[in-house]
């Protein structure tokens, strides 16, 4: 099986277990309780969405993190080098958004639908990558 | 009868004269990134809705704008050199800022307006020694960008580089001393009460020190002190005799509480930073799209509105914006914006 169409089983695996799990509560003092697995999946479907143009891992990445309804860290090398970056869920959807042409079209009125979703609070939640001996993982932490 | 019309025909022009020196003053501030706070992003949220506010302020006359605000590069928006100076929002700059207000507001006789704007975010910290008692035991805070991060091994400590609630009152204190009427909007978290001034309700505590000197031990008795009203409520208090009368205030977000952000089209900002799908702070953007359409409505109808807004956007959601001002919030906004243009 190639590696794409493992992807677009993930997908699709996301959206179907993601839509009931994520969390409607405004005030979270912590994380969800798998949100360190969710941060790292939302993480790799993005890589894989931009190096590949795949729209459908882009929204799933999306979506995964507005569930979340924290800020996700992009997954760098160089930790502790400058401010860590995170993934702007509405930037994922643009993005997504640009190529869902020709035999994505369909994705578009999803993409749509997903970008009403974004809307996290300004009490910023974070999940931040650390690395350490070759050992990655996320934490969560709110400010 | 003669004495009389001259007397009101010259109240009249008086009136007019007076009006016509109005000055109508803003002074906005966006933070959305955070260099010492890991993590901590609003994106374009913050920047988006103070171009709403600048643009909408400009549109109805406002020739005073200050603005302090992340994001302003010239790739990301239309700015020109008619538009404000951009100042980075860092608690020295937000202070001066302030502070400068405050001092063309002392030239100008008592009768201008003001309209100031906080957009970012808001936390709580632990409130200082000698505090007064507040819910919880927490301040509010709003961060600038050089806001630091808490001390370690202490969640609830005090940020670096905080604009605390009582950095705030005393500011609105004095430009209430020389400014016709004040609005302010904290559009941030666990915004409400960032006005609540300590000093207004407590004051200053005497040091041991002070009583060991001799001078304080040689003082006369006091007389015995009687309360003639129960203790202040938490929070700013109206039973205080020199608590500014001439401001409302709107916040976010009560004070143990979150305010969301929006995804909608750019619309108005679409000018600034291309059309279609934009993130915007939820409060400000429900907030001056009020104020397009009914552009003359009470401050109370506004967060009305904002209230019924936040409903029907966030349904499953329990944000709740706040207002201080009490009979004040009947007046309409012209107070402060003025009448807008026909």
């Amino acid at each position: 099986m190639k590696t794409g169409t493992l992807i677009r089983a993930a997908v699709v695996a996301a959206f179907a277990s993601f839509v009931s799990l994520a969390p409607t509560a405004a005030k979270e003092a912590t994380g969800v309780p798998d949100g360190a697995a969710r941060a790292n999946l939302a993480a790799t479907l993005a890589q894989y969405g931009t190096a590949n143009h795949d729209p459908a891992a882009l929204l799933a990445a999306a979506h995964i993190i507005n569930g979340l309804k924290a800020n996700v860290a992009k997954q760098t090398k160089t930790a502790g080098a400058g401010k860590p970056e995170s993934y702007d869920a509405l930037s994922l959807l643009k993005l997504a958004k640009t190529y869902a042409t020709g035999a994505n079209a369909s994705l578009a009125s999803a993409i749509d639908g997903e970008m009403k979703n974004v809307s996290a609070t300004q009490a910023v939640c974070y999940y931040e990558y650390y690395c350490n001996y070759g050992y990655c993982w996320y934490q969560y932490y709110c400010y | 009868m003669i004495a009389t019309s001259v007397l009101a025909i010259a109240s009249a022009f008086a009136g007019t004269a007076h009006s016509a020196t109005i000055a109508r003053h803003a002074l906005l501030v966006a933070v959305q990134g955070y260099d010492n706070l890991p993590g901590v992003s609003l994106f374009d949220g913050p920047r988006n809705s103070l171009l709403l506010w600048n643009d909408y302020l400009r549109a109805r006359g406002f020739s005073d704008i200050t603005v302090l605000a992340e994001g302003m590069n010239e790739g990301d928006v239309k700015w020109s050199k008619k538009d404000p100076t951009i100042v980075a929002p860092t608690r020295d700059n937000i202070q001066r800022a302030l502070a400068q207000l405050e001092a063309r507001l002392d030239k100008s006789g008592g009768s201008d307006k003001v309209l100031i704007v906080f957009i970012g975010h808001g936390s709580q910290q632990r409130a200082a020694p000698n505090d007064p008692p507040k819910p919880f035991n927490l301040d509010e805070v709003f961060l600038p960008m050089d806001a630091g991060p808490r001390p370690k091994n202490d969640p609830e400590g005090p940020f670096a580089n905080a604009l605390v609630d009582h950095d705030i009152a005393p500011h609105l204190k004095t430009m209430s001393h020389h400014a016709s009427f004040i609005w302010l909007v904290f559009d941030s978290c666990h915004s409400d009460t960032m006005t609540y001034d300590a000093l207004l309700l407590h004051k200053k505590p005497v040091l041991s020190t002070q009583m060991r000197a001799l001078d304080y031990a040689a003082r006369p008795t006091l007389p015995q002190m009687h309360a003639t009203a129960p203790p202040p409520a938490f929070g700013p208090s109206p039973r205080d005799k020199d608590w500014p009368k001439n401001y409302v205030a709107f916040f976010a977000s009560s004070a143990d509480e979150t305010t969301p952000l929006i995804v909608a089209d750019a619309g108005p900002a679409a000018a600034r930073i291309g059309s279609g799908p934009s993130r915007f702070t939820a409060f400000s953007y429900f907030i001056v799209n009020s104020l397009r359409k009914n552009p003359t409505e009470k401050f109370s109808d506004i967060i009305a509105g904002v209230r019924a807004d936040y409903k029907v956007s966030y349904p499953g959601d329990a944000y709740e914006p706040k207002v201080e001002g009490g009979t004040r919030l009947e007046l309409p906004v012209d107070n402060v914006l003025g009448t807008p243009a026909r």
